[in-house]
């Protein structure tokens, strides 16, 4: 039997992919929510906006998991692997396995002040708490948004489009500060001013103001009070790893595995938010907390699950945000030690020999999809080229191609 | 997805159509994306199914084409979905060159 922990969007595409790979035996696959395995990225977006139902982010149904014979059993929680006994303890009994899969996710970071558990204060990770804090901002009034991550400015983004007023704390000298270089990072803040978002950068919180059990405003470090019925806190988070450790298998801020989405447990496999795998591309350890991670290492996983070895799971990083009409996406290697081509809205990343590691963009997906193919290529391109915003960036990869096959 | 087409609209010249550049156009109010597959010229309804962006201002390898905004793959023969996030298809138009122009149906 082959036991799935998790039935997010990990979970869901091991379940299928080991179906579709031809393993035919059992499928359980537990999952801690009611819902049936859904995706997030709209959570923050159309579902934020009311422009789609919280059940419009479903992947699939009860009846096509039946379909394929993927026993989903819904609000059964794990609480201990016994790698040795093969068995998995949970709160609705215990399941035997010859294979295991942690799909267990990750949770929110909490910022550990007072006042953080009143009501009208939210975070934004599942279906139930993307459809409260959909209705919170529904209601209008001031809403404070803590920390100026993706998931900050994705909802500062959503309450200012249905008109509420939205103030953005952050800790940190800039937005994004992890995820975009600094050019892009100070044009987004700019596109958020322009539409009548407020930021107080480089500024901690101290604690929520609380009046008869429900937030009130939001108190900064030295004092000052920001009024707010609606506090959001998005300050990243944290892998659901404590089974798998408890369990004595190799974690580091996140379950250790291979190319094959293999644990240090041979029989136990891993994949998503809560996996971290050596990318050889960019000689890192990395856990990317990503749509396409959760997909594309649990596709892979599976199959290596039902004994299909593949080259190892090691893609060029990528990644997306949506925030008004602006379509944010970041690829490949974005360090400030890398040297900087500008092209419009979209920033290059070049090592010493002109080979392409990495770029962002906002609203220029399509260019970054030209550089994730130069990056993977190998290509080494003179910056004076790339800057040439009069020439379409999948005219001057062709060029380039041409010439260094000539 | 708009109304059919029951006539023939030029979109524009086939020498404008390379492959790997397709060529964004409109027949009447319908978006259409203009597509070279080899000797052959390939039209879709240029909308992604799954959130709006152009298909044509993305990425084309081979017989393939890749969203813009959220990387989701269809066929650009048929306009059959080939990797999530999108789950419906988009429709594809007929195509015929005459006198050197592409024109489009459906």
């Amino acid at each position: 039997m082959q036991l799935i922990i998790g039935a997010g969007q990990a979970g869901y595409w091991a379940s299928r992919t080991l179906r579709e790979a031809g393993y035919d035996g059992p499928i359980v696959m537990i999952g801690a929510e009611r819902h049936p395995p859904y995706e997030r990225p709209p959570l923050s977006k159309q579902v934020l906006l009311c422009q789609a139902p919280p059940e419009s982010a479903a992947l699939t149904t009860a009846e096509a998991l039946a379909a394929l014979r993927i026993d989903w059993r819904a609000d059964v929680r794990a609480l201990s692997i016994d790698p040795a006994g093969r068995r998995v303890l949970t709160d609705a009994g215990a399941l035997d396995y010859d294979q295991l899969f942690i799909a267990t996710g990750a949770r929110n970071r909490k910022l550990g002040i007072p006042g953080e558990d009143a009501g009208g204060v939210h975070s934004l990770r599942t279906l139930d708490e993307a459809a409260a804090l959909a209705a919170a901002l529904a209601d209008g009034g001031d809403v404070v948004v803590v920390g100026a991550g993706w998931i900050g400015l994705e909802v500062a983004a959503a309450a200012r489009t249905l008109g509420d007023s939205v103030t953005v704390v952050e800790l940190g000298p800039r937005v994004c500060g992890r995820g975009l270089p600094e050019l892009l990072a100070l044009d987004l803040q700019a596109e958020h001013e322009r539409r009548g978002v407020r930021f107080r950068l480089g500024c901690g919180v101290e604690r929520i103001e609380v009046e008869a059990g429900r937030a009130v405003g939001v108190r900064l470090a030295g004092g000052e009070i920001l009024p707010a019925k609606t506090v959001v806190i998005g300050v990243g988070a944290i892998p659901n790893d404590e089974l798998a450790s408890e369990a004595r298998l190799e974690t580091r801020d996140g379950v250790i595995v291979d190319g094959q989405g293999r644990t240090s447990d041979p029989a136990i496999f891993a994949a998503g938010d809560v996996a971290r795998y050596y990318g050889a591309r960019t000689a890192a350890w990395i856990r990317c907390e990503s749509w396409s991670q959760a997909q594309d290492q649990a596709i892979a996983a599976a199959r290596a699950m039902a004994g299909v070895e593949h080259p190892p799971y090691d893609p060029t990083p990528w990644f997306w945000s949506d925030q008004y009409d602006l379509n944010i996406q970041v690829a490949g290697e974005t360090s400030p030690a890398l040297n900087v081509v500008r092209r419009g809205r979209t920033v290059i990343f070049l090592d010493d020999t002109e080979r392409v590691r990495g770029a962002a963009a906002i609203n220029g997906g399509a260019e970054i999809r030209v550089i994730k193919s130069m990056i993977e290529r190998g290509a080494v391109i003179d910056p004076a080229s790339l800057a040439r915003t009069d020439l379409d960036l999948r005219k001057i990869a062709a060029m380039a191609k041409a010439q260094s096959t000539s | 997805m708009s109304e059919p087409m029951t006539q023939w609209t030029t979109v524009c010249k086939a020498s404008d159509v390379e492959e790997g550049v397709p060529v964004t156009a409109r027949a009447g109010a319908k978006p259409v994306g203009v597509f070279r597959v080899g000797e052959d010229i390939c039209a879709l309804h240029d909308v992604c199914s799954h959130a709006f962006a152009l298909l044509s201002q993305g990425f084309q390898e081979e017989g393939v084409i890749e969203c813009p905004l959220h990387a989701a793959r269809f066929d650009i023969r048929t306009g059959a979905v080939l990797s999530a996030p999108a789950v419906e298809p988009v429709q594809p138009l007929e195509v015929r060159i005459v006198n050197g122009e592409v024109q489009v149906r459906g």
